[in-house]
């Protein structure tokens, strides 16, 4: 739903003493896109914010670790001549393919539609960018699975992208339950824990 | 229909300035500014989406629609025939597949209920709930998690923060999962001490 059809500029781009701009992701999760609950979720700011981010019932979301430099996450403006669009392009280098990975690569490539919560580097000035979520509005499908073993210290490369023509209405939309602590309850509230096998 | 009201949402002075609006022509609202300064149609898109929830500053065929509104809203009527339910600000709730939408402007009990039936984790998106939310909702609910369940007893949320409290396990967790969750990485010691305060309030 459209918050707002105002297309002119209301604000300045104000200048942040002190503030340096940092690369890099620190924390990366995916959701499975069907898990979400849109009628509950709820975005601000013309949809560039999510101010709750609602699970289906019994949803979890799944960590994605890495290398500190395997985790990265962008956006790139789409011009259409029938309105402009956002692609968002997930990255994660996977650095051990077991059987559990691979499996969770299949999924993906069988069809999986993901978005992801990344926490960056650069929390902004109160941490209110902490997080960013890529995909929301269509999900992300797996565009590369790349494992050379003579390349790369034979890690997999795996990116899931916007798929064309399914753009999504803003960049990577920054998320906050309230608070940057709200933010990371709802995280450890929600994420998946394998369960161990009985010994 | 029980209906909701953003009315809350509005100081005395917005009071205040409600009722000039009302006693204004179209003309002056959408030409003239306030004694204050502010152009009235400023205010105007100032106070709508603290009552009914969204605005479109940039609608001018919507302007009328809004003033028209504006002029008959009855905060106090409103405000007597309160419901049990209150979003957070700024929630709205989207019908799915229609255009429609609700906000703590036209939801109504029932609407809420549903709404919260179709999935417990939206319970968050509420400041305010009945008391007695879980005998409304019955057994007909989607819950994600299962109860929070020490030695064979059950505890609500607060109930099982309190005790994790008393053992000094802070927490910031607020679902079941959450707790649940926090239950279970306890020490073996902490699950002792635990065990031991639930089965003293057995005995009490």
């Amino acid at each position: 739903m459209a918050e707002n059809c105002n297309s002119k500029l209301a604000g300045s781009f104000a200048k942040r003493c002190g503030h340096k701009a940092k690369a890099g992701v620190k924390e990366k999760y995916y959701i499975n896109h069907d898990d979400i609950d849109f009628v509950g979720t709820q975005t601000a700011r013309r949809g560039t914010s999510v101010t709750a981010l609602v699970l289906k019932a019994g949803a979890k979301i799944y960590s994605a670790e890495s290398v500190n430099a395997g985790r990265k996450v962008m956006h790139a403006l789409a011009v259409g001549d029938y309105g402009n669009g956002y692609t968002h392009t997930d990255t994660l280098i996977v650095t051990y393919r077991g059987e559990e990975e691979s499996e969770r690569i299949q999924e993906l490539v069988d069809g999986g539609r993901v978005v992801t919560i990344n926490r960056m580097v650069d929390g902004g000035e109160n941490g209110e960018t902490s997080y960013k979520i890529a995909g929301l509005e269509s999900g992300m499908l797996i565009t590369n699975d790349d494992y050379d073993s003579s390349a790369n210290n034979g890690t997999t490369t795996l990116i899931v992208a916007t798929k064309e023509g399914e753009e999504e209405a803003t960049g990577l939309k920054s998320w906050s339950e309230g608070s940057l602590a709200d933010t990371e309850t709802w995280i450890s509230e929600n994420l998946y824990e394998p369960v161990e096998p009985e010994p | 229909m029980n209906q909701l009201s953003r009315s809350h949402n509005l100081t005395g002075k917005d009071e205040e300035l409600l009722e000039i609006i009302k006693g204004c022509s179209y003309e002056t609202l959408t030409k003239k500014s306030h004694t204050d300064g502010t152009p009235f149609l400023k205010h105007i898109f100032r106070l709508y989406p603290l009552i009914f929830g969204e605005v479109c500053t940039g609608c001018p065929s919507k302007i009328p629609g809004y003033i028209s509104k504006l002029k008959n809203f009855n905060s106090k009527k409103m405000e007597s025939t309160k419901s049990n339910f209150q979003l957070k600000k700024g929630t709205i709730i989207p019908v799915f597949g229609t255009s429609k939408s609700y906000s703590n402007q036209n939801l109504t009990d029932e609407v809420a209920l549903e709404f919260l039936k179709g999935n417990l984790n939206r319970r968050k998106l509420f400041v305010k709930v009945p008391d007695n939310l879980d005998e409304l909702l019955g057994g007909d609910v989607e819950k994600g998690n299962d109860e929070i369940i020490i030695n064979e007893v059950s505890f609500d949320i607060e109930a099982a923060r309190d005790l994790l409290d008393r053992i000094d396990v802070q927490t910031n967790a607020k679902t079941i999962f959450g707790i649940n969750k926090v239950i279970s990485k306890l020490t073996d010691e902490q699950k002792e001490s635990l065990h031991q305060l639930v089965e003293g309030l057995k005995g009490e």
